[in-house]
């Protein structure tokens, strides 16, 4: 308990000082548009449900990028898990989509904004479920399919790889075992390799989370969008309103930063045996 | 070959004539040549031999894990061409489950035979009160020492009420101590439950504390050089002078055998 406080504060000491020192060169720049002042910023950020810039408040921004990421990104773990626990226990597979997929690896998510808007256009969920007016409309054509496929692609490739990776890893012994024990292919599967390679699948998941999120802003740049936080702080920043542009930053870093923390949460509680394992 | 003319025998396990050799970087390398040992019903044999004599890669084949190049493994009767419940076997290495409850581990086997829940998990009890850890039922396996650990493992492989037992190395780890109460924990349970055991090790006092009779193999590629009875009565005296006569006999020809290589 002792070693607590000082520990508490000494997390705290950094951020306090960025602040002041953030105060300070706002102070002395003086130009809310190079450097806007920390209570401006902080404003906005405490006033979640207030309007900005007549583009709804930062709340209903963030509600949407958030919904887009979910979209986006279940779509990238409902295909790199099946796919990824195939290759890693079946070396056909992988001799066979190995090579094919790392080509496509390197190229960052970013990369394949324009091919994605030539195949999507402005393409929405409304599109795809043909709803054509009414309120459904309105909230679905928020979801362009190229930001959702943009999102994807950023969530994928970590999946993947990580799902890959805990699946070649688990030991041999624990298979061998199983199989003396009376284990049939689907057994082995579901009983041995599916848990031994769960920390690392979840493991993946919190960082095919975190890249989709950070594709969000590359995403809502695209043509056709009218929300998000993305498109909050591009359009902010047309309108030289760097206060809503910071305040969109902290968010997006804040919203991050829970999410990354929940998964941890969530390996630290399901998997204490992954570290405890010798 | 000769073995060919013993049809009737009543032996539990049989190995017939097995050979195996793999290759290694363009190189042939012959691991097994030729093995023929008779194990009969809930008899204890111990195999010794120097490291890399095929002893482990023996014991694979006989529980279906790998498959021979010449010759076969016959285990009551069924050539062993792959796995099979009836014959268990127990590994060097930690091979539990680490994300499952001891008990949980123990009943893998009736699990995989489709037995329900409340079944195998009675079932499991009923083995981990042999191996004496019915307490450490809800641990999970790295709150166990390495010596527990083992226990647990040999009560999940009988938990199937295998036919045949087939053990490597499952001591090899321990320390000195652990090892003889885990060797006098395994006499104990082989004469409550009885069942025909290969019990590979290193450890050529092990296997004479421990076996019905000791087979000692050749370096590679392996072949058995010897088949001695052990005569003594259990539980065995480290310091009778027929044990230590028995266990120089057999570190002899083991030297014998390491100076060829």
């Amino acid at each position: 308990m002792k070693q607590a406080i000082p520990g508490f504060l000494a997390r705290l000491a950094v951020p306090a000082l960025f602040l002041v020192l953030w105060e300070y060169l706002a102070r002395r720049t003086g130009n809310p548009i190079i450097l806007p002042r920390l209570g401006e910023v902080a404003d906005i950020l405490l006033a979640p449900g207030a309007d900005l810039i007549s583009m709804g408040s930062l709340a209903r921004n963030v509600a949407v990028s958030l919904v887009r990421v979910c979209i986006g990104y279940a779509a990238a773990v409902a295909l790199a898990v099946p796919l990824g626990l195939a290759m890693g226990h079946y070396g056909g597979i992988n001799r066979l989509l190995g090579p094919f997929l790392s080509l496509f690896r390197p190229i960052p998510p970013l990369a394949w904004v324009p091919l994605v808007l030539a195949w999507f256009g402005v393409a929405s969920l409304a599109s795809l479920a043909g709803v054509q007016r009414g309120p459904a409309y309105i909230y679905l054509n928020n979801f362009k399919l190229s930001m959702i496929a943009i999102i994807f692609l950023g969530g994928f490739y970590p999946v993947l790889a990580s799902t890959i990776h805990g699946v070649r890893t688990v030991r041999g012994t624990l298979v061998d075992a199983a199989r003396v024990l009376g284990a049939r292919p689907w057994g082995i599967f579901w009983k041995i390799l599916l848990p031994a390679a769960a920390p690392s699948v979840v493991n993946g998941m919190r960082i095919g989370l975190g890249v989709s999120w950070m594709c969000l802003v590359s995403a809502e740049m695209l043509p056709g969008s009218l929300s998000g936080v993305g498109y909050l702080i591009t359009h902010a920043y047309t309108m030289a309103r760097t206060d809503v542009v910071m305040a969109g930053m902290i968010s997006i870093g804040l919203v991050g930063a829970v999410l990354d923390a929940g998964f941890r949460l969530l390996e630290k509680r399901k998997f204490a045996w992954k570290r405890l394992d010798r | 070959m000769e073995a060919a003319g013993q049809m009737t025998s009543g032996a539990a396990l049989r190995i017939e004539g097995l050979g195996k050799g793999f290759s290694l970087s363009g190189r042939r390398i012959e691991v097994l040549n030729d093995v023929d040992l008779e194990v009969g019903h809930n008899e204890f044999v111990c195999v010794v031999g120097p490291s890399g004599c095929g002893k482990s890669t023996m014991l694979r084949i006989a529980a279906g894990l790998e498959t021979a190049c010449a010759g076969r493994v016959v285990i009551h009767g069924r050539h062993m061409r792959a796995p099979r419940p009836e014959v268990g076997m127990v590994f060097q290495e930690y091979s539990l489950l680490p994300w499952r409850t001891v008990l949980e581990n123990v009943a893998l086997g009736p699990e995989f035979a489709g037995l329900g829940r409340g079944g195998r998990l009675e079932r499991a009890r009923e083995h981990l009160r042999l191996v004496g850890l019915e307490e450490f039922a809800a641990a999970m396996p790295h709150e166990l020492s390495g010596g527990m650990r083992q226990r647990v493992a040999i009560a999940r492989a009988l938990c199937n009420r295998p036919q045949a037992l087939l053990m490597d190395e499952p001591f090899g780890a321990l320390d000195a101590y652990t090892r003889i109460l885990l060797q006098k924990e395994l006499l104990k349970v082989w004469q409550r439950r009885r069942t025909t055991i290969v019990f590979v090790t290193h450890s050529v006092d092990e296997a004479v504390w421990l076996g019905d009779r000791v087979v000692v193999m050749s370096a590679r590629p392996g072949r058995v050089l010897a088949d001695l009875p052990v005569a003594l009565p259990r539980p065995r005296g480290r310091a009778d002078p027929a044990f230590v006569a028995l266990v120089a006999r057999v570190l002899e020809m083991l030297e014998g055998e390491a100076s060829l290589t």
